[in-house]
């Protein structure tokens, strides 16, 4: 195993995204416990068994059921419609507090409560257990590729800070030495993203236990995931590999380039329209765009509609087709620069 | 294992580093490699090894081009620490032992122990000698064939560069073939049984150390002030060398010592005598250097 320092360093790195995790899991923890609460079933069969209340039920003809509960006793009037995997409540109750307007939305559950004359409604609408596109899932670990592809970038850099002579007289060629240290790297990426997944998957079960769903997209989306850390990564190690003092100001001016070439293309794209010199530098700033992994991975939310979008324009299957072109050029790029560094 | 370099030459721009370079070192001896700094001792290194691309030449292990396979017998320490800051010493044992087939557990704790090595420490607290010591560890672990050693006691107190020499003589006797460089050329002429001496990147001298000693002498003359006249003594073809610090005359002589002094004799030495030339006369003789003190004359 002559990739045993890549090894090293690539333990270390996942040792820190473990750390980041860990932390990430314990807000969600506090979260949890700061909204702690009974549920909205177990608020609804609380209503119905309280003492005086007078329940009605009706079957409806989508299969849900209607639930009246009058409570004279209590002053508490609810209406509750309860089918598979949907559950709406309106309930008027006393309340202490003169005037007060709630409105809550969180995940599958909208929750609007208005007080006036010390008397409460609440319009609670809770749409079933949430339902989980694995596809999205994976592209939302990406952050955490990203963040380890850099810890890790520019390996080949990091021989180059003094160390070539212990890397180079191990028995095996620099293409080997090379490709062993990316893989390992690669490797250590997606394992980070695969704990990121777990951790965000554990955290969802402290809220409610969703179900998993998968569109057509999922191995675009897989391959995404994938593909686009290792390209950023594969960008700072190829502009990195010749850089005998270490990859550490390489991976600062790619970041800046990575934001500044997109934004400055954005900006351009107007003016660019009306002026010769602005359309020139948009075409340099929008052709760089091209060669940016960052570039192509953007997500949107519109609505409940969650989708990537890139900035170039791209839709997601041939973003995934130019992310792993840009990994395997930029990969091609560092082991053919590996070739001829000297000591 | 034999090495052979062939007419090697490096450039860097328009400075030539390694000029034309032939050397040929037979398997089972030490060969030592010494030249002033900046000679090009350690560029001949990394282009024996790869480490530099060669402008031009060849270097051959037992008549074979290097190939990554022949590192698996080949120990290399460099001159400067190259080590892992964040590694600890057993961590840099555990690179060697996942990366070399022939490393030998039982051979590189004796050794972290011969050099009082702790294992556990990391390489950005271990001093320069403790560095080295870590460096020869790592190479005389891996049980090699060849051992390329540019400057293998820098920084190492004298117990440790004594246990330095004697694992290169150990290794010697076992048949290794061992290049190394030193500026300590005391150590050399005991490790070493051929040398080559580079001066700005060319080979000034080379050869079989007894076979460079043998028939030159030194002829040494104190005299009562430093006011001596030498009479054109440097044109005589059996002097090689002719340098004098205050008082004192050193004659290095092909032939003819006992004649050289009874001339000093005569010409009013207090005291004279005829000595063996050492491998530092030798190498002060190739490379004409600067650093000796008043030199008069240099046949």
């Amino acid at each position: 195993m002559y990739y045993f320092v890549e090894y090293m360093r690539a333990k270390a790195a996942l040792r820190i995204a473990l750390i980041i995790l860990a932390v990430v899991f314990l807000a969600g923890v506090v979260v949890r416990i700061a909204v702690h609460g009974p549920t909205v079933y177990q608020w609804s069969s609380g209503l119905q068994s309280e003492p005086g209340a007078h329940v009605t039920r009706t079957q409806l003809p989508d299969g849900s059921v209607r639930v009246v509960v009058d409570n004279p006793s209590q002053r508490t009037h609810a209406v509750v419609i309860q089918g598979p995997g949907r559950l709406d409540m309106d309930i008027t109750e006393p309340e202490k507090k003169s005037t007060r307007n709630d409105v809550v939305s969180m995940g599958n559950m909208d929750m609007n409560t208005r007080v006036h004359n010390g008397m409460a409604h609440t319009v609670i609408r809770y749409h079933g257990g949430l339902i989980l596109d694995v596809g999205l899932l994976l592209v939302f670990s990406i952050p955490m590729g990203i963040i380890i592809g850099t810890i890790l970038a520019g390996p080949l850099s990091k021989e180059n800070d003094g160390h070539l002579e212990l890397a180079w007289t191990k028995p095996v060629s620099r293409e080997k030495y090379a490709l062993a240290a990316i893989g390992v790297d690669a490797s250590t990426i997606f394992i980070s993203q695969l704990c990121a997944i777990a951790v965000a998957l554990l955290g969802m079960l402290m809220f409610s236990v969703p179900s998993f769903t998968a569109t057509n997209m999922f191995l675009p989306e897989l391959l995404m995931a994938i593909f686009g850390p290792i390209a950023w990564y594969a960008l700072v190690t190829a502009a990195s590999t010749s850089v005998k003092r270490g990859p550490g100001v390489v991976i600062g001016a790619a970041w800046l380039t990575a934001i500044i070439v997109p934004a400055v293309s954005a900006a351009l794209a107007g003016p660019a329209q009306l002026n010769s010199v602005a359309r020139g530098f948009y075409l340099i700033f929008h052709t760089l765009t091209y060669l940016d992994p960052i570039a192509y991975l953007s997500i949107k939310t519109v609505g409940h509609e969650t989708s990537v979008r890139t900035v170039v324009g791209t839709d997601l299957v041939a973003t995934v087709w130019i992310l792993i072109a840009l990994s395997v050029g930029y990969i091609a790029l560092s082991v053919l620069q590996w070739r001829r560094v000297e000591a | 294992m034999s090495i052979s370099i062939e007419h090697l030459t490096k450039n860097y721009g328009t400075f030539r580093a390694v000029d034309d370079v032939s050397i040929d070192i037979p398997s089972g001896s030490v060969f030592g490699l010494l030249g002033p700094n900046g000679a090009g001792k350690t560029t001949t290194f990394k282009c024996m090894l790869g480490l530099a691309l060669p402008t031009s030449g060849n270097v051959t292990f037992d008549g074979k081009q290097l190939t990554p396979q022949t590192f698996q017998r080949l120990a290399y320490v460099p001159e400067r620490s190259v080590l892992y800051e964040w590694m600890t010493g057993a961590d840099h044992l555990e690179m060697q032992k996942q990366a070399f087939p022939r490393y030998n557990a039982a051979r590189a704790n004796d050794l972290m122990h011969l050099f009082s090595l702790d294992g556990r420490k990391r390489v950005r607290a271990m001093s320069k000698g403790m560095r080295t010591a870590l460096a020869v560890v790592m190479a005389f672990a891996i049980d090699p064939d060849i051992m390329v050693l540019d400057e293998p006691t820098s920084g190492l107190d004298p117990v440790n560069q004594r246990s330095v020499l004697k694992l290169i003589i150990d290794a010697s006797a076992q048949g290794k073939c061992i290049i190394l460089s030193s500026h300590q050329i005391g150590q050399v002429e005991r490790a070493a049984d051929h040398i080559a001496v580079l001066e700005r990147g060319k080979v000034v001298l080379s050869g079989a150390v007894d076979d460079l000693k043998a028939g030159s002498k030194i002829v040494e003359g104190i005299f009562p002030s430093d006011a001596v006249a030498l009479n054109g003594m440097s044109s005589d073809q059996r002097i090689t060398r002719v340098e004098k610090t205050g008082r004192i005359v050193r004659l290095t002589v092909n032939s003819g010592g006992d004649a050289f002094a009874a001339q000093l004799s005569a010409m009013g030495a207090q005291s004279v005598r005829i000595v063996d030339l050492n491998l530092e006369d030798i190498f002060l003789n190739a490379v004409d250097s600067s650093q000796t003190a008043d030199i008069v004359e240099s046949a």
